[in-house]
């Protein structure tokens, strides 16, 4: 029960007045980082807009607002809440004069939250549980998201997870979603156009799923904290994967696939063991898609293993990859205790939705871009496109045509 | 707990089938009684009392006549059923694991097979899987006696009651099941750890070139023994056993390094003596460099974990048993044995580290990353020096085939 989010811990008002702020900095970083990418990472407060860029009093990461009493990144509000609300005590094993900065925050968790006090930060201002039933309704629409979405996802967690609370990581995730589910955005697209969709409907809609999966890592909980490099680091590295899982959430229609290869094929001939290889390839990609339908796997199942997809360590030059690792960890204790209450009578289903997981690496990320991608884009590669959009958000626009 | 019950129970169903399937290479033939599924249950109601006497010894010895030490092939006798090399006598006659293994499941199980040809198939190193019956047949008739293979570690009257209480679900005996899987699965070792552990640390802990491609080439032969002796995988097609082994080998190797503490600080070295017996572009040396560094990284997790021996199995059981391979002729059925080897980890992990809730998680989210080590770093990493150009799915699909009497091309192993 102690993972049962609360909401906004702070002020309401406080909190939601500068959340609103919060997202110009962001758009502004965002902007500003595309010429000097290095200026961006050295830089992690910009001094363009100084009224609303706000670093964490505790460890100097970038702040999303004011948290019980002063201005904290989430990651540091996330660390006072669960220190609060369970009572815990830390030891340090050096001199209690632990260096607590963004890269070193994790590493003495005693330190952290001594200068978490120091600060200010205040303990009574950490609510002990979920906010009252009367409240819900009002804080979201406080929230500053729009009414209609707002209630939507209120509506949507409640068919989700009927009489059961969902961590605040799960909320997140879900909340981290561009289109989400109960829109029917992309089952809208394919129910209209029934079930035969042309070459052309099938790219564009590739198109907006790769720019979904990047949309959703911008918002996804801490990922906006890492630097810039990291972040494209991490995003190369998994984007087929997580194209992949966005595929069989939103049940892209890839029965034409095999009607796209062939296009390819003609399109630019190979040799008659590559078009084999080629093919057993299309047909590990579908049936990667076809395990995952099979398994039936719901809106927080697989932002969990999105998050747990995103962040993994392995990618090459991550400036923290421990800092990445405990990530990955906060996902997969989320997805445990998730699947243990919502699937009771399914003991194995956490492993069984890992093992999923070394699957998609075995699908060739050259593959995806080959099959959906090579018409839109040509030969730019897949990874610039997915650094440009990155770094430009919604105003990226594709090259040769527009993805919205 | 049901759910338990019904997925331990569909790959017993299956498994007859399979094996007919097998003998057949065609439609699979009716299963044994219906009692049979029962009888696997049996070896593992002694679970917990072996099984931390088996991870104690290391996995050595095992149910079998006298000489029958691994280790030490002091005379080379052929086996009487097959003529593949002996490893000692087994329920009264010389044989070897192949079909010392076979004869065991077949009389513990009560298996009964079928022959599609005359009933007089031939049967040597190199056709004994493609009948069953002729084969078991083949193995009474040269004198191995039923009576002599243990029906488990409990007495006689233990199976009926193990079989009620299953029935009814009870978890316990799901529990003491897959300790008995565990078991059998650590059992499969060629090498018992230590062994690999004296041959790494060397006194001067500075192996030469020459030493740690034969280490590896060990690694290697034991990866595909092991899944050679493993529960369910010899009941396998041969050609769905080669299909998963050429998919995974390099995911087992890695495991084995990790298991075995390979001294890798000696990799940067091989790759600069390979780079230098064959010059590449300074594209393709910076990308071979940055494999090997992967797969030093992926060990180094495996360490910091501090693996033990029941998990690597499992892991490795894993690993091996993915329906990703291409051309299962039952892909539902190895699906279900991947299952049976999470559930095993799982149980093990909960059981043996309770102040460790994320370690099941933990140990699962190694797999995606052994995918990302290049099989073709490994090769010619440590194999082309051995090997060659001979492919190691070639290797693979020969070492399989004939087990124990398998010899390296320009060099001899064991």
């Amino acid at each position: 029960m102690a993972m049962v989010t609360g909401g906004w811990g702070g002020p309401g008002g406080d909190t939601n007045g500068v959340d609103k702020a919060g997202g110009y900095p962001r758009a502004a970083e965002d902007d500003s980082a595309s010429p000097p990418g290095a200026a961006s990472d050295a830089e992690p407060g910009d001094e363009e807009r100084p009224g609303l860029q706000v670093d964490c009093v505790v460890c100097g990461d970038k702040s999303s607002g004011k948290h019980y009493g002063v201005f904290t990144c989430e990651g540091c509000k996330s660390f006072f809440k669960r220190s609060i609300r369970r009572n815990l005590s830390y030891t340090c094993r050096s001199n209690r004069d632990c260096q607590i900065d963004q890269h070193h925050r994790n590493q003495c968790q005693y330190c952290r939250l001594k200068k978490c006090f120091r600060v200010g930060m205040r303990k009574e201002a950490v609510q002990r549980g979920r906010i009252p039933h009367s409240l819900p309704g009002a804080v979201a629409a406080s929230s500053g998201s729009p009414p209609g979405s707002a209630l939507a996802a209120v509506a949507s967690g409640g068919d989700l997870f009927p009489g059961q609370p969902v961590s605040e990581l799960i909320a997140q995730l879900l909340r981290a979603e561009p289109y989400p589910a109960a829109a029917g955005r992309f089952g809208a697209g394919g129910g209209a156009a029934g079930a035969v969709l042309g070459i052309d409907n099938v790219c564009e809609l590739a198109a907006r799923l790769l720019f979904s999966t990047v949309e959703w890592a911008r918002h996804a909980p801490f990922f906006p904290e890492l630097p810039v490099a990291d972040q494209v680091a991490l995003l190369r590295l998994s984007w087929s994967e997580l194209f992949v899982l966005n595929a069989a959430q939103a049940a892209l229609p890839l029965h034409t696939a095999p009607l796209l290869a062939a296009a390819g094929l003609h399109a630019a001939p190979m040799a008659a063991e590559r078009a084999v290889a080629f093919m057993d390839q299309v047909r590990a990609f579908q049936e990667q898609v076809d395990k995952l339908g099979r398994l039936q796997v719901d809106s927080a199942e697989y932002g969990c293993l999105k998050a747990i997809a995103l962040f993994t360590p392995d990618a090459c030059g991550l400036s923290d990859p421990a800092h990445v690792e405990s990530l990955q960890e906060k996902a997969q204790v989320a997805l445990t205790e998730y699947v243990r209450a919502q699937y009771p009578s399914q003991p194995q289903r956490f492993g069984r939705l890992l093992l999923r997981l070394p699957a998609l690496r075995a699908v060739p990320a050259s593959l995806i871009s080959q099959l959906f991608f090579m018409r839109l884009v040509g030969k730019t590669p897949i990874e610039t496109l997915i650094r440009d959009m990155l770094l430009s958000g919604s105003t990226f626009n594709w090259p040769y045509g527009s993805g919205q | 707990m049901a759910m338990v019950v019904s997925t331990w129970r569909d790959p017993q169903d299956e498994v007859p089938g399979s094996q007919g399937s097998q003998a057949s290479q065609a439609p699979p033939v009716p299963g044994p009684p219906p009692g049979a599924p029962h009888t696997p249950q049996t070896p593992g109601q002694g679970g917990p009392a072996s099984t931390p006497a088996q991870t104690a010894a290391g996995g050595q010895g095992g149910p079998g006549g006298p000489g029958s030490d691994k280790q030490q092939q002091q005379q080379h006798i052929e086996c009487v059923v097959c003529g593949d090399k002996s490893s000692g006598k087994h329920y009264g006659q010389f044989t070897c694991e192949g079909c010392k293994s076979f004869f065991k499941r077949s009389v513990r199980r009560n298996l009964s097979y079928t022959c599609r040809a005359n009933r007089n198939c031939p049967i040597d190193q190199h056709h004994r899987n493609q009948c069953q019956y002729c084969r078991l047949k083949k193995c009474l008739k040269v004198g191995m006696r039923r009576e002599a293979v243990q029906r488990g570690r409990m007495p006689p009257t233990q199976p009926t009651h193990g079989q009620f209480a299953l029935t009814n679900g009870d978890p316990l005996n799901c529990h003491s099941y897959l300790s008995g899987y565990i078991s059998l699965l650590l059992r499969a070792e060629p090498y018992p750890t230590s062994r690999f552990g004296s041959q790494c640390m060397q006194p001067n802990n500075i192996m030469g070139i020459e030493n740690i491609c034969e280490l590896a080439a060990r690694m290697l032969f034991s990866a595909v023994e092991w899944a050679r002796n493993i529960p369910f995988f010899p009941d396998l097609q041969i050609t769905d056993q080669v299909a998963l082994l050429r998919l995974t080998w390099s995911e087992l190797f890695v495991l084995n390094a990790a298991q075995c503490s390979m001294p890798l600080h000696v990799a940067p070295l091989l790759a600069a003596a390979g780079l230098h017996a064959s010059p590449m572009s300074a594209d393709r040396v910076v990308a071979f460099m940055d494999h090997i560094r992967i797969f030093q990284e992926q060990v180094e997790k495996l360490k910091a974990l501090h693996v033990d021996s029941a998990e690597y199995s499992c892991l490795k059981a894993i690993v091996l048993f993915t329906s990703d391979a291409c051309g299962l002729s039952d892909v539902a059925h190895v699906e279900s044995l991947q299952e049976k080897s999470q559930c095993a980890l799982e149980e093990y992990v909960r059981s043996q580290y309770p102040n460790q809730p994320t370690r099941f998680g933990k140990l699962l989210l190694r797999l995606p990353s052994l995918r990302t080590v290049s099989s073709s770093v490994i090769e010619q990493l440590f194999f082309v020096r051995l090997v060659g150009k001979t492919p190691i799915e070639t290797l693979i699909r020969d070492m399989l085939l004939s087990g124990s009497s398998f010899n390296w091309p320009y060099m001899a192993i064991q």
